[in-house]
């Protein structure tokens, strides 16, 4: 009988203790930008935090919600930010067509690259209530460093860091999204290929 | 630097001159024992990822808390023999002597938890990085010093007095230890490539100048009992910790003095 309630016991706790492993590289850490006040400052730690202002209003990742997915569809690879606006759930997806790493060990191919967002292979759509596509006229995305981290001599995760700013139309209305930075880690929980 | 130590030694001149120029009513042999706690901030040579902010909340009333934060400490323990002359003309006691001071330095995770770890840096090539899980980092140092003090026992009672104490100390590196408590016991054969990548040396010399008040027990001719508390103070020298850039000091001593000569002057006044 006491195998019965033991063996599970057991196996609850090693699936704890890994679970608790992980759980300290995908935590969001919010290190504040004194210069770019709201802002997480930009590091290549996989802090896993975005950052940018929409004209005066910053557009940040929060604690509870997966500051960033990859997702590669076909020949499309998308990089999703989530995160809160004016106490608004808010999404911004940038998409490049033409770029489809088969898995996160392949991101390193982005580091030092810099991708022009007015390009017609470049997208960039943003989602409040309703989703749009931007309709952008200057700006650029930049994967500054892209790492392979290696934990206690074990493959962990990638991380990307970088910057991005765009100049767009929304509601008919120039907007400078400007001061963006990022710095993630993609690992198995935030990376699709499908 | 050179400055520091150029007032360390007029300090020590000045108390010469004036130990011999002065007939010294009772000559003490004293023993001390204290503590100090170091205040300062983290060294930035050892990369650890944290959450320096501890809680802030963003634009959409969002709470970001900073609970991956690592901690630094830094206490200094000590001991020493001290022989004193007290002036009663003066009312002021000066003393030197010899003391073992050893330094502990921590780097841990502010979570109070055992398993609790936090990451660092150990390695940056290409676009390879490699973290290693630590649960914490101490240091200790170990120090021979010279400490010089002049007391001033403004009021006379008879048994129990209050006094004021400035002093300075520079003391000489003996040895000093670094460790790292992986998380990873395996990780351990890392442990001399990690501090030789971080360079732990540290300056030869640690000196400090101090202000102190305390309470005396004990008459004038006989053994006294102190206990004081020092205030805040500047430590002069840089670079005593790999880990912690000290900035201030404080602390509390416990110290018996015994007579072990009574001049004439001070038998006249009892």
């Amino acid at each position: 009988m006491k195998k019965y309630i033991i063996l599970p016991l057991v196996i609850f706790t090693l699936l704890i203790s890994s679970c608790s492993e992980d759980y300290q590289l995908q935590k969001s850490v919010f290190v504040e930008d004194v210069n770019n006040p709201e802002l997480p400052i930009y590091s290549e730690w996989g802090y896993n935090t975005f950052g940018v202002y929409i004209d005066r209003q910053p557009f940040i990742s929060n604690s509870s919600d997966l500051p960033a997915k990859i997702i590669v569809n076909k020949d499309t690879f998308n990089l999703v930010l989530k995160g809160t606006m004016n106490n608004r759930d808010v999404t911004m997806k940038f998409s490049i067509i033409g770029y489809s790493p088969a898995d996160y060990t392949d991101l390193i191919s982005l580091n030092d690259s810099t991708f022009n967002l007015t390009s017609n292979k470049c997208i960039v759509t943003m989602t409040t209530d309703t989703i749009k596509k931007l309709n952008i006229f200057e700006g650029k995305l930049f994967f500054k460093r892209a790492q392979s981290l290696y934990v206690d001599k074990e493959y962990m995760e990638s991380i990307l860091s970088g910057t991005f700013s765009f100049k767009t139309f929304i509601n008919g209305e120039p907007i400078a999204v400007s001061n963006g930075r990022f710095d993630f880690g993609i690992g198995y929980e935030n990376f699709y290929n499908y | 630097m050179k400055k520091k130590y150029l007032i360390l030694i007029s300090f020590l001149s000045l108390l010469t001159v004036f130990v011999y120029s002065q007939d010294a009513s009772v000559i003490t042999i004293g023993f001390e024992g204290g503590s100090g706690f170091i205040t300062g901030k983290q060294n930035d040579k050892w990369n650890i990822r944290q959450d320096v902010a501890t809680s802030y909340y963003d634009y959409g009333y969002n709470y970001h808390s900073g609970n991956n934060s690592v901690s630094s400490e830094m206490n200094l323990y000590y001991f020493g023999i001290k022989p004193a002359i007290y002036f009663p003309k003066y009312n002021i006691n000066i003393s030197a002597g010899l003391r073992f001071t050893q330094s502990n330095c921590y780097l841990n995770k502010s979570s109070n938890s055992d398993e609790s770890y936090f990451f660092l840096r150990y390695n940056e090539s290409g676009t390879n990085t490699e973290y290693f899980k630590v649960k914490g980092i101490n240091e200790n140092i170990n120090y021979l010093g010279i400490p010089l003090e002049i007391t001033l026992t403004p009021f006379h009672f008879d048994v129990v007095n209050l006094y004021a104490k400035v002093g300075a100390e520079i003391n000489l590196k003996l040895n000093s230890q670094t460790d790292i408590n992986f998380s990873n016991e395996n990780m351990k054969i890392y442990k001399q490539d990690v501090l030789s990548r971080v360079g732990t040396s540290t300056n030869l010399i640690y000196s400090s100048a101090y202000a102190a008040v305390g309470i005396r027990f004990g008459r004038v001719t006989g053994v006294k009992y102190n206990f004081e508390v020092t205030l805040p103070a500047r430590i002069l020298s840089s670079n005593n910790s790999s880990l912690v850039v000290p900035e201030y000091y404080s602390g509390f001593q416990f110290s018996v003095q015994i007579p072990i000569n009574k001049a004439k002057e001070s038998k006249n006044k009892e």
